[in-house]
């Protein structure tokens, strides 16, 4: 080997070195600076692809009644959601979407447009949607645990529950008013996700910690769907326009059922008209008509008057001012019992004006009219009663019998429940408690007394008068259960013109009121029937379909017959005694 | 002198000190594989945690679907079509007071 050869390698491994080197220093600078100079720039830029930011919304919380079963819940669907920053080709992307969720194209296109890190595409989707789209491995295309309300008795109590949006916000009913307790909780947590978009974070159980509070009703399920069977029954076969039930405890409060008709399907409220979506029993008020006179009765029985004070009834033609009443009877002398048995407007009118506006007022006061119950149902109507110092010479007299004033359907109920209930008036109860999302009672509401509407012995007159009125002569006659005794009144009100003032010409509304067992009462119920056709008497309309829930009812609670019959067991030969 | 001739004997031959950077950088690239075994494992064992957890997760939505269709399929309204339309029964709890007769049993 030459000694220039020698030379020459040398250079060349001199050269080689120098350049190892030059390269080991430019790495070094280089971690030096991806390592301290840019290390959150890079390391920012890395947590994008593989964990992103989101919001997880705890499930809405359950309406349950009394037994808890649930009215309204929740069950599990899956959304699509997208991060369009992350979208490449957003046309492609809608066009495949829209196929399958079939959703107008462009609209998903312009969402997937923005520079947004997240839209949602679409809300709970079927399970096959989602699949289909998981298959299609779409780029910036998420798939998120959402919630869908659910209403697994469908149309049952649907007017008291109301319903929900898309964005599980309440929008009627008991949804709407206490969306604030049933709404669950949100959280932003950052989520970890795999090379193909898979969340590897165990946050998502979090859902379940989110959840909103319960609410527990005092409804009855079985009575509520009993009531709303007899009123659709009782609206149909008399080509009524709608129709409403209560049932209530009478020494509690309790509300067992609130059922209206029509009704609808909350789980897809968009296919019915809004008007059917009110709550009637708390938002609408009516004149009541002759239900009202077991109240002008009590006012008088606190005034002094015996029940059986007697009024002059005028042969059936009464003129106060310019004002003429009628009785679908005439009637010379009858005392206060007769008055409400068989419900004799004149009867009422001079016992309204005997005791005065001021008696009368404070005794319907008392009652409860003119005020909210505070049920808590959302768009609470007072009813109208003017105040006494306003009326004129006809209103004492007209309201005697249930006309110049008007209630809600919960105000009446209460009011009769309140002398079933020796005088003392409870507030509704619509809610018993409010239950956290591990089962723990948060609040319980307990039965509320109001007032005295009117002393014991005075409510035990009243319900004597109201049996009367329930006898086989009185108006009530069909409302009559076989074993027990049974205290009602019926109405019947003409409805006011929209046209014009005065009264409509055939438009009524046929009410029934009344409790039974006499001695101990067990429930109380209300029967509204709004323009019957074919019949308009309280007695003929509403009855019978208080009379069948009453039974079905006493038949579901177990409730012991009251009239005493001989119960020595003989054996049978099948005979009726 | 003497020294210097000791410390020289001393030096490790230059393929002894090569041997010990092989078993130095043998000994990092064990750790680098080590390392990644490890964080391979925990990376595989969040994937099984959280397939686990889905998995959990998609069974109790099921069971609380199949508890909501319980509920649907056992509705009062749904019942009673049945009884009434399929099974031709009827409720008359009106008139359910037996009254007995004959002779003193």
């Amino acid at each position: 080997m030459s000694k220039d050869f020698k030379k020459g390698m040398k250079q060349r491994i001199i050269v080689l070195q120098i350049l190892m080197v030059a390269a080991i220093f430019l790495l070094g600078a280089k971690s030096v600076d991806i390592q301290f100079f840019k290390a959150e720039e890079l390391s920012l830029k890395a947590e994008k692809d593989y964990s992103r930011y989101f919001t997880v919304k705890g499930e809405r919380g359950q309406i349950l009644d009394r037994s808890m079963n649930k009215l309204a819940t929740s069950i599990d669907a899956i959304s699509i959601t997208a991060c369009p920053s992350k979208i490449t080709d957003p046309a492609f992307t809608a066009r495949k979407l829209s196929s399958i969720l079939n959703i107008d194209q462009e609209k998903i296109q312009k969402t997937l447009s923005s520079k947004r890190m997240f839209a949602w595409i679409a809300r709970s989707v079927s399970p096959e949607q989602a699949d289909k789209i998981r298959q299609m491995n779409l780029s910036g295309i998420y798939f998120e645990a959402d919630s869908k309300r659910f209403y697994p008795n469908r149309n049952l109590a649907a007017q008291i529950l109301g319903f929900t949006d898309a964005e599980d916000r309440g929008l009627e009913g008991l949804e709407f008013k206490y969306n604030d307790i049933l709404e669950g909780n949100s959280l932003n947590i950052r989520i970890k996700q795999d090379g193909n978009g898979g969340v590897l974070d165990i946050d998502k159980k979090k859902r379940v910690e989110l959840k909103g509070n319960s609410i527990v009703l005092t409804i009855d399920k079985k009575i509520q769907f009993l009531s709303e069977q007899t009123l659709e029954r009782t609206v149909k076969a008399h080509d009524a326009k709608s129709g409403m039930a209560l049932v209530m405890r009478p020494k509690t409060g309790e509300l067992l059922s609130i059922a209206h008709f029509p009704e609808f399907n909350p789980n897809n409220f968009r296919h019915y008209d809004s008007e059917v979506f009110r709550n009637r029993a708390v938002t609408d008020a009516f004149e009541p008509g002759s239900a009202m006179k077991v109240f002008t009765a009590a006012a008088a029985l606190e005034k002094g008057f015996a029940p059986k004070s007697i009024f002059f009834c005028e042969n059936g033609t009464y003129t106060i001012g310019t004002f003429t009443i009628h009785d679908t009877h005439p009637y010379e002398w009858l005392s206060i019992n007769q008055i409400i048995k068989f419900s004799s407007n004149i009867g009422a009118a001079k016992m309204g004006e005997t005791i005065g506006d001021r008696a009368l007022h404070t005794a319907l006061v008392k009652f409860g009219f003119g005020d909210k119950t505070f049920v808590g149902c959302p768009g609470e109507t007072s009813g109208t009663l003017s105040a006494y110092l306003k009326w004129s010479k006809i209103d004492a007299g007209a309201i005697s019998f249930g006309q110049g004033i008007s209630v809600s359907a919960i105000q009446l109920i209460t009011g009769i429940s309140a002398i079933a209930n020796d005088g003392i008036l409870m507030k509704p109860l619509l809610i018993k408690k409010i239950i956290s999302n591990q089962g723990q009672d948060l609040k319980i509401f307990h039965p509320e007394s109001i007032r005295q509407a009117v002393s014991p012995e005075m409510a035990r007159q009243v319900k004597n008068m109201m049996s009367l009125a329930v006898l086989e002569d009185g108006t009530g006659g069909k409302a009559a259960l076989d074993n027990y005794t049974v205290c009602g009144k019926t109405g019947t009100a003409q409805k006011a013109s929209k046209e014009k003032k005065g009264y409509a010409k055939n438009k009524y509304i046929s009410v029934f009121a009344g409790f039974a067992p006499e001695e101990n009462p067990e429930l109380a119920i209300l029967i509204v029937i709004d323009e019957p056709k074919k019949q308009y008497y309280g007695g003929d309309v509403a009855a019978p379909a208080f009379k069948t829930i009453m039974a079905e009812s006493f038949n579901y609670l177990n409730v012991p017959p009251e009239k005493s019959k001989p119960m020595v067991a003989f054996v049978s030969t099948g005979e009726k005694k | 002198m003497a020294i210097k001739n000791n410390l020289r004997q001393k030096a490790l031959p230059p393929q002894k000190a090569g041997f010990c950077w092989i078993a130095v950088i043998f000994l990092i690239f064990c750790e680098l594989l080590a390392y990644t075994w490890v964080r391979t494992e925990s990376t595989q064992t969040i994937l099984r945690v959280s397939h686990a957890q889905e998995m959990l997760i998609d069974k109790k939505s099921y069971h609380k679907a199949l508890m909501v269709e319980r509920d649907r399929l056992s509705s009062d309204d749904r019942i009673t079509k049945i009884a009434k339309t399929k099974l031709n029964l009827s409720t008359d709890t009106l008139k359910q007071t037996i009254y007995f007769s004959g002779d003193k049993g």
